[in-house]
């Protein structure tokens, strides 16, 4: 125990020892233009992001939306202004309801996710940016914030950046060598549904190329979180099955951290303002989907079980479609290795992992040792077999 | 698995752990407290998780305003003794600068400097900041940042999405009012009363 003189003291010699440039002095501008910060926040609605993938300063939630989304990172646009004619979006230059222009600078937005990391609102920025008349300036913009964050006020929390559609190899690097993570939005499955969502936008050549950068830049330049892209879902009027094609695609061969999934609600003013808005439950199985693939580890081949006729997810949950189709016999939880515990449904990755755990030590012999487990027995009673006992048969569940 | 291997440091700062159950919880693996269905070892369990999840969410939401470029502050009433441990959290966050926190009846104060955390206690919250500033000499409050938060926050609700039983799930009522944190969700014309009436 020390005494609180000797803290002020200490306080008081030290500064600029370690905080960089005194921060806490926002400029004027950020109180008296609310309006800035509402347009130019209320433009990354959509896009969905986590302060997930690294260790050291991320994964907290530090607020919650009414729909019950973790606010973790000052998510914000640079500017609203866009050259691009994207059909859903409301900043493109083809909406014809405009909103007002705003701008952000480096400097005003530095200073304003500082703030707001040290009174702990947040754990970092996600910045993105609509491209404004010339990507190439916005793009150095996006880059010019994330060097004052690091280099004039040391900041050492989490930096999603947004790369821009099109944004030249030396951007990209500048970017990686100052984020925690980048970004590049598919926003959809293939080229073909991209020139029905917009005209400007290249997708092999804007989009996949510069995920390419991305990849081949993380051997010399690392980026602790890696990068992750998002698709708008239903825009495009594609299936399920095309769009998990796509993101096994990017799983595989550009090695992107995770997908996230957006589904589509038309805005007023745009192209696309009298389409029928996506359910929510179609990103939601969407994101089951990715995470049997991702977490769970199930090859393609059995997650291709969950998709219909038509090639689209139905409104149930994929993995007890998959287990209806593939579990042909009881599991039994003392004898099952974890490659088949975690394909029971109601037996998730850790409650997989402490199954084979707790068996080293005792047989498991009853319902409630597999409750105190984590497993959710309800949904796997019919597919185990405990202690020789059956809940149910699976013909009988599957009737 | 979720019981951390120093889970002893977490289970003695439960509100209700004892020294005799501490001495028998030394006695546990951290495998023992994982997976047993031994109902003392259930009963460690679950005392570690409720602090373990305090911390988890106490470090989330505390808000904390600046006193003076040098100091932050924040309102904190743990159920758990877990106050010192939160506020060692942010003094590594924000480094050579003063962190306090604390409520109407107790505080706790740390400092990161130079490698070395320094902490103390002090009475009340109130008590704890004017004998800073006293110590500081001058003190400038900067602006408060709630007004900036409120139109950000405000700016992400997305009606279509309105989920309000998630939200209430993710920020129950009995730790916003631990970190006094309801005005923040007073935003969209909305109350927390309206939310919870709504259940």
């Amino acid at each position: 125990m020390v005494t609180l003189e000797k803290m002020a003291h200490l306080a008081s010699g030290s500064c600029f020892d370690s905080l960089g440039q005194s921060t806490t002095n926002l400029p004027d501008s950020i109180y008296l233009n609310k309006e800035k910060l509402s347009a130019l926040g209320a433009g990354t609605r959509y896009d969905i992001c986590t302060s997930s993938g690294c260790s050291e300063v991320a994964g907290v939630c530090h607020s919650f939306t009414h729909d019950g989304r973790c606010i973790s990172l000052f998510k914000t646009l640079y500017t609203n202004q866009c050259s691009h004619q994207c059909n859903y979006c409301t900043n493109a230059s083809n909406c014809c309801k405009k909103a007002k222009v705003f701008s952000y600078s480096p400097d005003e937005l530095a200073r304003l996710t500082v703030s707001l990391y040290r009174s702990n609102y947040i754990e970092g920025l996600f910045l993105s940016s609509g491209a404004g008349r010339d990507e190439d300036v916005i793009m150095e913009k996006l880059i010019e914030t994330a060097r004052l964050l690091r280099n004039k006020f040391l900041f050492k929390g989490y930096i999603h950046l947004k790369i821009l559609p099109g944004a030249s190899f030396s951007h990209i690097r500048e970017a990686m060598e100052l984020s925690t993570r980048v970004s590049i939005n598919l926003e959809a499955p293939s080229a073909s549904h991209m020139s029905d969502l917009s005209s400007t936008k290249d997708y092999d050549n804007d989009i996949l190329q510069r995920q390419r950068y991305v990849k081949d830049l993380m051997g010399s330049v690392g980026l602790p979180a890696g990068q992750t892209t998002q698709l708008v879902v239903g825009a495009g009027d594609e299936s399920d099955r095309e769009i998990f094609k796509r993101i096994l695609y990017e799983y595989r061969e550009l090695e992107i951290k995770r997908a996230y999934y957006s589904a589509f609600s038309p805005q007023g003013g745009t192209a696309f303002a009298s389409k029928e808005p996506q359910p929510l439950w179609r990103e939601h199985r969407l994101y089951q989907m990715d995470w049997l693939y991702r977490v769970y580890h199930f090859h393609p081949e059995e997650i291709e079980h969950a998709f219909d006729e038509a090639g689209n997810l139905p409104d149930s949950d994929p993995k007890a479609a998959i287990a209806r189709e593939l579990i042909n016999g009881p599991v039994d939880p003392n004898a099952a290795d974890y490659r088949d515990l975690v394909r029971v449904p109601g037996i998730g990755p850790i409650s997989a992992h402490r199954i084979v755990a707790f068996r080293m030590r005792q047989k498991i012999t009853r319902k409630n040792e597999l409750a105190s487990l984590g497993v959710i027995v309800k949904r796997a009673a019919p597919y185990l077999k405990i202690n020789g006992w059956r809940d149910t048969t699976l013909d009988r569940w599957s009737a | 698995m979720r019981i951390p291997e120093n889970f002893l440091y977490y289970l003695s700062m439960h509100e209700s752990c004892t020294e005799p159950q501490l001495c028998r919880a030394e006695k546990l693996t951290t495998e023992d407290v994982e997976l047993s269905p031994d109902p003392e070892a259930v009963v460690i369990r679950k005392m570690v998780c409720s602090v373990l999840a305090e911390i988890y969410r106490m470090r989330a939401f505390v808000r904390l305003k600046p006193l003076d470029d040098r100091v932050l502050y924040g309102y904190l009433k743990p159920r758990h003794k877990t106050g010192g441990d939160i506020c060692r959290f942010f003094a590594r966050r924000s480094p050579f600068t003063i962190i306090v926190l604390g409520n109407s009846l107790e505080s706790w104060i740390s400092l990161c400097a130079g490698g070395r955390m320094l902490q103390g206690n002090s009475g009340s919250l109130e008590h704890a900041l004017e004998e800073i500033s006293c110590l500081l000499g001058r003190v400038e409050k900067d602006r408060d940042l709630e007004e900036v938060w409120k139109v950000y926050y405000s700016s992400q609700y997305s009606p279509e999405r309105r989920n309000i039983k998630a939200f209430h799930r993710r920020m129950p009522r009995d730790v916003l009012n631990r970190v006094d944190l309801e005005r923040e969700q007073n935003v969209n014309g909305l109350t927390l009363s309206d939310f919870f009436d709504s259940d």
